[in-house]
């Protein structure tokens, strides 16, 4: 062996690996990483009381070396770390958890352009150095700096490929709408990442209609599936393709019109959900179970002429972002964690 | 207030590996047949009675 697969093969020794070869870090590594954020090293970024564990800014730069981030990426993985914290759902255990989430992490403004992150064709999938290892920093930390490896800490049923990486950009150069981070305050000439805790990517195939209701209605079905239900209700980030956006910007319809139709049309009669045994849900542990549980309540909808539910928690809980690329009508929707109505969380990338 | 941790067996290494990281290995724990999730409330019963023997021994009750 040359000493450079000496040195990969060691961190495969030491347990340091996502399964995909790493970077082997030095000090000088991780300090040009450190030398791009105005962060004291021993700063916690992601605090696990429950496992006496933290995630500093170094362990954070290590780990985005060893994922394979230049020194310029740094400021973004900080945020992402900030939005991970801000965002909730990992520091109460949700990485731990059978579910097997992932990081989604979506990248708006000009720090796109100037590191090479993909908003466009082939946006959850691999070719692309920033996505790829931005995406990657996050999830070797959580293993390397918090012991989240699976058969261990991380209890994943059977997890998602998302875990490897998940980082996109928004297409806004291709959007009618106006970015989600100016939609949250922030100017069109800041960066930001925004952290969202997901399950599912679904595709949507819907290159056959021009109509809004139709379209949005497609989308729908893949909203209000019982199979996402374990809670209550859930939430999802919708991913428009740039050609499906224009369809609707052009019908006269805001991301916001677009949320509130996605949201009525996500409702699930109760025969449906009894059909799966998940017609009630548990006064102890708020999970659905079926109506003849001990612990069932029937939860009436918000509609009280129609018997059933909206799978989406709030038309807030569906968040529409526009990406991909500008050559057909596949969008997605990404099962989400989070936001339940609450401002997504949205975060500044350093200057 | 004594409290005993219970996990089904599904989750004996997660539950080793916490222990490990609080500097507790070896912590004693009721580790009972997976799944509870799906059970009947009769299933849960026979669950509860049969873990009842080691729950009093970790609590250090004697009969």
């Amino acid at each position: 062996m040359n000493p450079t697969q000496r040195a990969i093969e060691h961190c495969y020794a030491e347990g340091w690996t996502d399964g995909l070869p790493v970077v082997p870090c030095d000090r000088a590594a991780a300090e040009a990483l450190l030398a791009r954020v105005d962060r004291d090293p021993d700063e916690v970024l992601l605090e696990m009381p429950q496992l006496n564990r933290a995630v500093t800014v170094r362990l954070a730069a290590v780990n985005a070396v060893m994922a394979g981030c230049l020194p310029e990426y740094f400021p973004v993985v900080v945020a992402a770390w900030d939005s991970l914290r801000e965002e909730g759902y990992p520091r109460k255990g949700i990485w731990q958890s059978t579910t097997g989430t992932a990081s989604l992490l979506l990248v708006n403004g000009p720090v796109r352009g100037e590191l090479g992150v993909n908003s466009q064709g082939n946006l959850f999938g691999p070719g692309f150095r920033a996505n790829a290892t931005i995406g990657r920093a996050v999830r070797l930390t959580a293993m390397n700096a918090l012991g989240l490896r699976p058969h261990e800490l991380d209890q994943a049923t059977q997890g998602t490929p998302a875990k490897y990486t998940a980082c996109i950009g928004e297409n806004e150069e291709e959007s009618p709408w106006q970015p989600l981070h100016v939609d949250h305050g922030l100017a069109p000439e800041d960066s930001a990442v925004t952290a969202m805790t997901m399950r599912s990517t679904l595709h949507i195939e819907a290159r056959h209609t021009r109509v809004p209701e139709q379209l949005l209605d497609d989308v729908a079905g893949s909203l209000a599936r019982t199979g996402a239900l374990l809670h209550q209700t859930v939430s999802a980030c919708v991913v428009l393709c740039p050609e499906h956006a224009h369809l609707l910007a052009d019908a006269g319809w805001a991301k916001r019109d677009v949320s509130r139709y996605l949201y009525e049309q996500s409702f699930l009669p109760r025969e449906a959900l009894d059909r799966a045994g998940k017609g009630a849900v548990s006064a102890k542990s708020h999970w659905r179970v079926a109506r003849d549980h001990p612990d069932a309540v029937l939860d009436p909808g918000p509609d009280p002429a129609r018997d059933g539910i909206h799978t989406m928690t709030s038309p807030d809980a569906v968040l529409v972002v526009v990406a991909g690329a500008s050559n057909s009508g596949v969008s997605a929707v990404v099962e989400t964690f989070g936001p339940r109505g609450n401002r997504p969380a949205v975060t500044r990338v350093a200057a | 207030m004594p409290a005993v941790s219970i996990c089904t067996d599904a989750f004996r290494i997660t539950a080793e590996a916490m222990a490990r990281t609080y500097g507790f290995p070896g912590f004693q724990y009721v580790s009972v047949p997976h799944p509870v999730a799906s059970l009947s409330a009769e299933g849960i019963r026979q669950r509860v009675e049969e873990m009842l023997p080691r729950v009093l021994e970790i609590l250090g009750v004697e009969e």
